[in-house]
């Protein structure tokens, strides 16, 4: 590229995240300091009870380059002198309309700043959030990743190296929140609406069941979605927050279980969460207190680095950069893009 | 001056470079697909071959739509952040605009029509005014073309319809009397139309700040309106 204005030493990767209902992007130095990060969460789509693709379009489209500028302020840097090394951008998977957003800001940023764009798988993007927190964690580590989309524990044997080794077989635990959520009467989102009901209930009241306790790592939540409703409908004098509670405990149980099996199996050092269900409290103490119990070593991110953020593109996007260099200006968006296993 | 122009908004991507009183450098892909891959490197190899560098472009001319919304998205999104990053404003201007001014000359009432899929078109009316260039007789709106050719048919003069959607509907518009057709060559909005409507808007800078450009979408969201009328149904009962 000519014209070169950019600083390759300083290592300031700008991260662009609009694979779902986030509009995100954040300003990373080192791929391991977040300069900035600004979050814009669409809020049209509560009241739909689930993203709209449409909608989520629109939204990015509005919000882009208010939200690229801010993130360019807060980290203290000039539209005008930029000086990024590359622009990170979440290429897939998401909705095709979405990550279209964010991708064509970042090839617009790229010409006329002159700077290398580098393609972020989300996923990776998720597995890369423990690099923002201010103690490194040690490899291997075995990973939770859990949102809307998403249920997947993950073996990463170091940045790159990827198994996974676990996936839910219906909905992923976000959705199993959203659902329950739903039929309990709660707003949407459902997992923080859950959450605060939970906070008032007893965890205990109603044992519902774990799911597939056969060895293996994946998840299957419908069958527990089914048991609350049928045992709210049947059981209608107890309360929403005893029936949330029980419901978050079984998620949780499971969640945690699974990954600490696996950790032991895999022979990992550490254990790590990510995603957006990765903002549950109860979630994050569990498997804390429990992967301690177990001395292994747990990195619990931040709730604003669980949920899509830029910062955790920026972070894998210099990694890439740095290992396999930058991505062609041609590049697309892939919606139905997977995680590269290679071990 | 030197405008960049941009329309992704039906189903062609065409760019052009263009510096005020000369012929502009233009690139036009055919085909809703590849949008988003083509965009940049469609830019930068007309920034290359013209020897321009983006800090002398004055000002983003862009396609607002109506048209198809990912595509057009797709055109916006990326000329929105190529302004703000070079601090430069953008001229919006509508997709049926372009069209219609592709027939500034021509003596009869002019009438855009873009294909807006599901058997519906985008469509807005216009007449040639003195001095050059076209006035909009209608707001910019959507419809079947049946709806559309019973409203041309009641201007009850001779007409002219330019764009993909009146091709693509040929059909229902013949059965309007005196309906002419412009042909396949101006049937997608033209980047030397674009920048003819924009560099006199440039001069007046009537421009927007990049993140003050709305699109045109005319039509809801499917998901709102199937809500909506869901919603409606249920307080009626
Ligand atoms: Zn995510």
């Amino acid at each position: 590229m000519g014209m070169s204005s950019y600083d390759v030493a300083n290592g300031l990767i700008l991260g662009i995240e609009t694979s779902c209902d986030e509009t995100a992007v954040a300003v990373v130095r080192n791929g391991t300091t977040a300069l900035s990060s600004v979050i814009h969460s669409q809020q049209v789509h509560s009241r739909f009870g689930g993203v709209v693709p449409e909608l989520a379009g629109r939204e990015h489209e509005r919000r882009i380059l208010t939200v690229i500028k801010s993130a360019m302020a807060d980290a203290g840097l000039e539209m005008s002198k930029p000086k990024l090394e590359a622009i990170a951008v979440t290429m897939g998977p998401g909705l095709a309309g979405a990550l279209m957003i964010g991708v064509a800001a970042a090839k617009a940023l790229s010409l006329a700043w002159s700077v290398p764009i580098v393609g972020v798988n989300h996923l990776e993007g998720h597995l890369f959030a423990v690099r923002l927190e201010r103690d490194p964690i040690t490899y291997p580590v075995v990973m939770l990743l859990v949102s809307g989309g998403h249920t997947m524990i993950v073996f990463v044997q170091e940045p790159g190296k990827y198994r996974i080794v676990g996936n839910s077989l219906d909905d992923a635990a976000g959705e199993a929140f959203d659902k329950v959520a739903r039929f309990l009467g709660l707003g949407y989102p459902g997992g923080p609406e859950i959450e605060r009901e939970a906070e008032f209930g007893d965890p205990a009241s109603v044992r519902f069941p774990r799911a597939l306790r056969d060895g293996s790592y994946n998840f299957s939540f419908s069958g527990l979605k089914t048991a609350v409703v049928t045992y709210a409908k049947r059981n209608p004098e107890v309360e929403v927050a005893d029936i949330s509670a029980s419901f978050q405990e079984a998620v949780v149980d499971i969640l945690v279980e699974k990954t600490l099996n696996a950790a032991k199996e895999l022979g990992a050092a550490s254990v790590a969460l990510a995603g957006g269900v990765g903002a549950n409290t109860k979630l994050r103490t569990v498997l804390t207190e429990r992967a301690h119990g177990l001395d292994l070593g747990v990195c619990i991110p931040s709730r604003e680095n669980c949920t899509d953020n830029g910062a955790m593109i920026a972070a894998a996007g210099a990694w890439r950069l740095h290992n396999f260099g930058p991505s062609d200006l041609s590049l697309g968006a892939y919606p139905s893009l997977v995680l590269p296993q290679s071990i | 001056m030197i405008l960049l122009g941009i329309d992704t908004a039906t189903e062609t991507t065409s760019l052009g470079l263009c510096k005020y009183g000369e012929p502009p450098a233009t690139v036009t892909l055919p085909g809703p697909k590849n949008q988003l891959e083509s965009i940049a490197t469609m830019v930068q190899y007309l920034l290359d071959s013209s020897g321009v560098a983006p800090s002398q472009i004055a000002a983003v001319a862009l396609d607002v739509g109506p048209g198809l919304f990912t595509g057009l998205r797709v055109g916006i999104s990326f000329a929105k952040t190529f302004a703000g990053a070079l601090g430069i404003p953008i001229i919006p201007v509508s997709s049926l605009d372009v069209l219609a001014f592709s027939q500034r000359n021509c003596p009869r009432a002019i009438v855009s029509v873009i294909d807006a899929r599901r058997s519906e078109v985008f469509y807005a009316m216009y007449r040639k005014v003195p001095g050059g260039g076209v006035a909009r007789l209608t707001q910019y709106g959507v419809g079947s073309p049946e709806a559309l050719s019973t409203e041309i048919e009641s201007m009850a003069e001779s007409v002219i319809l330019v764009g993909h959607g009146a091709i693509k509907y040929k059909n229902v518009f013949s059965n309007v009397l005196q309906a002419h057709f412009a042909g396949a060559a101006v049937a997608y909005p033209l980047i030397p139309m674009l920048f003819e409507i924009a560099f006199p808007l440039a001069f007046s800078e009537q421009f927007v700040p990049p993140e003050s450009v709305e699109v045109i979408y005319i039509r809801d969201a499917d998901a709102k309106v199937n809500f909506e009328v869901r919603q409606a149904l249920q307080k009626d009962r």
